[in-house]
């Protein structure tokens, strides 16, 4: 996976500074200058610890059997599928270039919609390494264990409705 | 500003606290794992790969950050309060599901948004409701890739089962007896 440095998004982000450090200065007050500082300050405090995790999310991604797992989800059905895809989505990194090549192979190899889903659902909201990579060094533990807890069954709730949905309306099979 | 401490309990500290040393043992034991499974062909590839993943990081993250210091200071506690803080009830959740669903970007950006309206009054339920909407429902990630790529009927069929699920979330994360430590050691040092 090559990663462009600088795109659209590099672009949007430094719009959006460009345009609140306007409305920052216009409201005067300091502000603007607040604001760079708190920014800086907080990049500061992140940044390392982002860096030292970001090593520790890397060496973890080569730990796992990633295609062996994805083989696995095709090759199961019904509620055993389900509950893999829930299982093995936190260790897929979770950005759209990795997971969608994945999603449609997983859909070529045979899953079950009910099972894509979970799994796609499992890969956004148990991310491990964005939990990992970002949000135990910026909002700390307690918040993230606080997210997990409340988000715990959306994944098989997931499967579940696909489950309810399909046989419902008869779509696919 | 919640912070009680004193101002000047220097920036370094905070930068290399507990926190940093924590990930950093992390880092030295998956990667001495990584290079006994592996050997240190991987362990370098990794961190190269690592090296070129920091690059592409670096700019969105400081324009992140500096973003979310400005919206700090420019959108007034009170009005963050209102809209999505403890208070907000359903209303807060749908918002912060919307408004998640609408954030494009990745983590590097979201993360410091959502330490900035943490730090400005916004509750958990809230930002949990945000997190898990942008995760999950992502418009952005929508149009570009799962239309395309899955098709509509697949694509429609996913957002029917999931658009009602960040406000869930949501509502657990209120009724959780567990505190989250408001952030006192991420960047309200001053």
């Amino acid at each position: 996976m090559k990663l462009q440095i600088f795109d659209m998004s590099v672009v949007l982000i430094w719009s959006l500074v460009a345009i609140l450090a306007v409305i920052a200065w216009r409201q005067g007050e300091g502000k603007l200058r607040l604001g760079l500082t708190r920014g800086l300050q907080m990049f500061g405090i992140n940044g390392p610890r982002v860096m030292v995790a970001l090593l520790a999310a890397g060496f973890l991604s080569y730990l796992l059997p990633k295609a062996l797992v994805a083989q696995w989800l095709g090759a199961e059905a019904g509620w055993q599928a389900i509950l893999i895809g829930c299982l093995v989505g936190p260790f897929f990194p979770g950005g759209p270039l990795v997971i969608f090549p994945v999603l449609v192979a997983l859909l070529k190899a045979g899953a079950g919609l009910p099972a894509v889903f979970a799994f796609l659902t499992s890969a956004s909201v148990w991310g491990l390494h964005r939990i990992l990579m970002f949000e135990i060094p910026m909002m700390g533990p307690r918040f993230a264990a606080i997210r997990l807890i409340s988000s715990c069954l959306l994944p098989p709730l997931v499967g579940l409705m696909t489950v309810i949905i399909l046989q419902f309306t008869g779509t696919f099979p | 500003m919640r912070s009680a401490r004193p101002a000047k309990s220097s920036l370094l500290s905070q930068i290399l606290g507990g926190p940093f040393w924590i990930f950093l043992g992390v880092a030295v034991l998956t990667g001495a794992v990584t290079w006994y499974l592996k050997g240190p062909e991987t362990v370098e590839h990794a961190v190269l790969g690592d090296l070129h993943l920091l690059l592409f990081l670096i700019p969105r993250m400081l324009g992140g950050m500096i973003l979310a210091g400005l919206v700090q200071v420019v959108l007034p506690p009170e009005v963050v309060a209102r809209w999505v803080g403890a208070e907000s009830g359903v209303r807060g959740l749908v918002i912060a599901t919307a408004v998640g669903a609408l954030t494009p970007g990745g983590p590097m950006t979201t993360f410091p948004i959502v330490v900035a309206f943490y730090m400005s009054g916004a509750d958990r339920g809230a930002l949990v409701a945000y997190l898990t909407a942008w995760s999950l429902l992502g418009f952005q990630r929508f149009l570009v890739w799962e239309l395309p790529l899955l098709g509509p009927d697949i694509a429609l069929l996913r957002l029917l089962v999931v658009f009602w699920m960040p406000v869930l979330a949501g509502a657990i994360a209120r009724r959780l007896p567990l505190d989250p430590r408001p952030p006192t050691d991420r960047g309200q040092g001053a």
